[in-house]
């Protein structure tokens, strides 16, 4: 499982990289699939409420063809929503398989994984009756299949395969039933991605306003630039012919038309086995499993930032009960997925997981600095272990590794100013490749605007810098840090050059007769 | 500009590829085949079997239960039979339907030929004979004992031909379309 996590990983790191040159991390669709599934969704539901006033179930094949006759609305919209659900498959494919190579599917996040499985599965099933709605060559087949597969359900004392022979026409409750299916289905989504997201805080549900609207306009556009096919009309005394059929709905077709029914069900609920039960196979052996947040209680002062940062709503607060009054925050581990997200909240550093509160981070950085000794003309890099940084050293520059960015406390950064260090150069993912969800956005309001536990006045906000680099982006980060090793340098001989060394003036001056 | 022209690309690259992947020219029937189907639904006649209990098996019996005639109801089977040319293709039994095994029967084979013109022969026969005193049972909507179709059919490339009965005429029909 860890090898295919890693493969998949590789994969998606690289196909990242390139997104982030062309688009930029804002941008980069691969980082909003899960929201972009999310605004396709919509866009379904619009396009759909449009074609439903002019669908007949007395007469499906030739309404739908009715509607891409008319070159105005009727053709865009079908087009529109047919190009949607297809994108919206590949979305939610892009979604899992990332959350699945990063090891986001277990523990507190298998809920959210096992309403995904349930979320895809209602996406395919939503396509299957709305591909029998059209009744063309692709409906005719897709239906029959759907019917040999129920066949062997005992469900009714009649296989139902026997409406498909051709014996007589499709009764209208057919379609009536199969249209209902397909108005239901996409209710059931709408709750289902609900309990999907119950588990996060600030679902990231909407993407960019720049990629909500490309992502429309480009389907718009390729919607009137070529238009949703209309294949033949289904006949049931005529073998299927040749026809266009969608891969992303019908990929199991060939499969399941070759295949006896009954290596099909066992394929399907293997297959679907699996897939729900990735929270099983893909969680680390319990040695090596993150262990949850813990509040020091007695020291708490009750003022509520880390309830506020944690990225999966697993603190609440609590009126204290030793007498002294006030709030005191509890972590719920069972919802903790130890993103230590809140170590960096905390300015009196008392919450965290355990060895990696803000007090373990400064008795490592102590260590660390005393090794490696920067001086005023060194970069040190404080770098995710998830993302580009994930390394000892860096182009000679010492590497201070941290779960997430988003965890490091900001006194850690002043630690390393304050030890001499020239510059200090955060490495994190970009904002919506967080493992953590919110760690990128919390470090720059810490670092930059004053969110609690902030960055104090004191650090000369020239010595710290913050560069976005995921895990395929290690020429990203060897550019930021050769650029910023030129500023620390030119800030270093600025200083030099303006800087009075008053002491020794003052000195000189007794000293004069 | 070059990052623009790359963009552009990549971004029509992928609607293109999204485009193609939404029609990918299918063809599932492989070409140069075609069916016979057989298809209906049929009433048959209600059978019952009646025997008389021997004089232990009443003993045994709760004195209010101790009826000596016993009979077990249900719907009488048929056998079919498909001749394709000189091939007999199907011959089995086809039971009532249904769990309890009291709804009408029904017949449901699809049977994949090469097109090409054949001499099909299919026999319907009814296999337990209905007592003459009992023949109230057979009413108006049961079907007949025995059907029988044969002809000369021929199957085009792509088409199906189906058998199915005809419950208004009681016979077996052949629908042909071309
Ligand atoms: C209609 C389909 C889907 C939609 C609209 C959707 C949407 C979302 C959204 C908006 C989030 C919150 C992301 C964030 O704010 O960080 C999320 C989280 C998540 N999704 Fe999906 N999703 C869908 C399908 C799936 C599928 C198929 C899977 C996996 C099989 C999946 C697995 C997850 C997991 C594990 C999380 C939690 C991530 C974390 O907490 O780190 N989702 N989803
Ligand atoms: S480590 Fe802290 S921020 Fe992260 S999930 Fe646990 S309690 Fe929330
Ligand atoms: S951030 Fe620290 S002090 Fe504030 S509520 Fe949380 S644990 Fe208590």
């Amino acid at each position: 499982m860890a090898a295919l996590q890693r493969a998949i990983g590789r994969v998606l790191a690289r196909l990242d990289a390139g997104c982030n040159r062309l688009y930029g991390w804002r941008f980069n669709p691969l980082y909003h699939s899960g929201a972009i599934a999310a605004v396709l969704f919509l866009v379904l539901l619009v396009t759909g409420l449009y074609l439903l006033i002019f669908y007949r179930i007395g007469s499906p094949y030739e309404s739908v063809v009715r509607i891409s006759a008319d070159p105005w609305l009727g053709r865009w919209i079908r087009g529109v929503h047919r190009y949607a659900s297809d994108a919206a498959v590949v979305a939610i494919l892009v979604h899992a398989f990332r959350l699945f190579a990063q090891g986001r599917s277990w523990g507190p996040r298998a809920l959210a994984w096992m309403t995904g499985v349930i979320l895809l599965f209602t996406v395919l099933l939503c396509g299957w009756t709305g591909y029998v709605m059209v009744w063309d060559v692709q409906a005719q087949v897709i239906a029959e299949l759907g019917a040999r597969l129920f066949d062997v359900v005992p469900l009714f004392a009649e296989p139902i395969s026997r409406a498909f022979v051709g014996e007589r026409p499709l009764p209208a409750a057919f379609f009536f039933l199969n249209l209902f299916l397909h108005i239901a289905l996409p209710i059931g989504l709408g709750l289902l991605v609900w309990v999907h997201v119950s588990r996060v805080a600030r679902p990231a549900l909407v993407p960019p306003r720049g990629l909500l609207w490309g992502v429309t306009a480009l389907l718009t556009a390729l919607a009137f630039l070529w238009p949703a096919p209309v294949a033949p009309a289904a006949d049931l005394l005529r073998l299927p012919t040749a026809a266009p059929y969608d891969v992303f709905y019908a990929f199991w077709v060939p499969l399941a038309r070759a295949a006896p029914v009954g290596a099909v069900w066992a394929l399907t609920v293997l297959a679907w086995s699996v897939a729900l039960l990735v929270p099983l196979w893909s969680r680390p052996p319990l040695a090596r499993r993150p262990l949850p947040s813990v509040v020091d209680a007695r020291h708490c002062t009750g003022c509520e930032q880390c309830a506020l940062d944690c990225p999966y709503d697993a603190i609440t607060m609590y009126q204290r009960q030793d007498g002294r009054g006030g709030l005191v925050a509890q972590v719920t581990p069972a919802l903790c997925v130890s993103c230590g997200i809140c170590t960096a909240s905390c300015a009196p550093m008392r919450v965290g997981p355990a060895q990696r509160t803000g007090r373990d981070q400064l008795a490592a950085v102590r260590a660390f600095a005393a090794r490696t000794r920067p001086g005023p003309t060194d970069v040190v890099v404080i770098g995710c272990e998830r993302g580009a940084a994930a390394t000892d050293s860096l182009d000679g520059a010492p590497v201070f590794r941290a779960t997430c960015a988003g965890s490091v406390h900001t006194s850690v950064i002043e630690f390393l100013v304050r030890s001499g260090a020239g510059g200090v150069l955060v490495a994190s993912c970009p904002p919506r490749d967080c493992w953590s969800r919110e760690g990128p956005k919390w470090l720059e309001q810490r670092l930059f605007h004053d969110r609690e536990a902030e960055l104090q006045a004191r650090v000369d906000r020239r010595r710290v810098r913050v560069v976005y680099a995921g895990a395929g982006e290690r020429a990203v980060l060897h550019d930021a840090l050769t650029a910023y090793r030129r500023d620390v340098a030119a800030l270093e001989r600025a200083a030099g050059e303006g800087e009075i060394d008053l002491v020794s003036e003052c000195e000189t001056a007794e000293a004069r007769p | 500009m070059k990052r623009r022209v790359t963009q552009v690309a990549v971004t029509a690259g992928a609607l293109l590829l999204l485009a193609v992947a939404s029609r990918v020219p299918y063809g599932p029937g492989a070409a140069g085949a075609a069916e016979l189907r057989l298809s209906w639904r049929a009433r048959s006649a209600q059978i019952e079997a009646c025997r008389r209990r021997t004089a232990e098996e009443l003993a045994r019996l709760p004195v209010h239960m101790r009826q000596e005639l016993v009979c077990e109801r249900g719907v009488a089977p048929y056998r079919l039979v498909v001749t394709v040319d000189d091939d007999t293709l199907v011959d089995r039994t086809v039971a009532a339907a249904g769990a309890r095994r009291d709804r009408p029967l029904y017949v449901f084979e699809t049977i994949p030929l090469a097109p090409g013109t054949y001499r099909l022969r299919v026999v319907f026969t009814r296999q337990v004979a209905v007592a003459p005193e009992r023949s109230g049972v057979e009413d108006g909507r049961s079907a007949p004992a025995h059907l029988e179709l044969t002809r000369s059919v021929t199957l085009s490339s792509g088409r199906a031909v189906l058998v199915t009965y005809d419950e208004n005429a009681r016979r077996l029909d052949l629908v042909i379309t071309h």
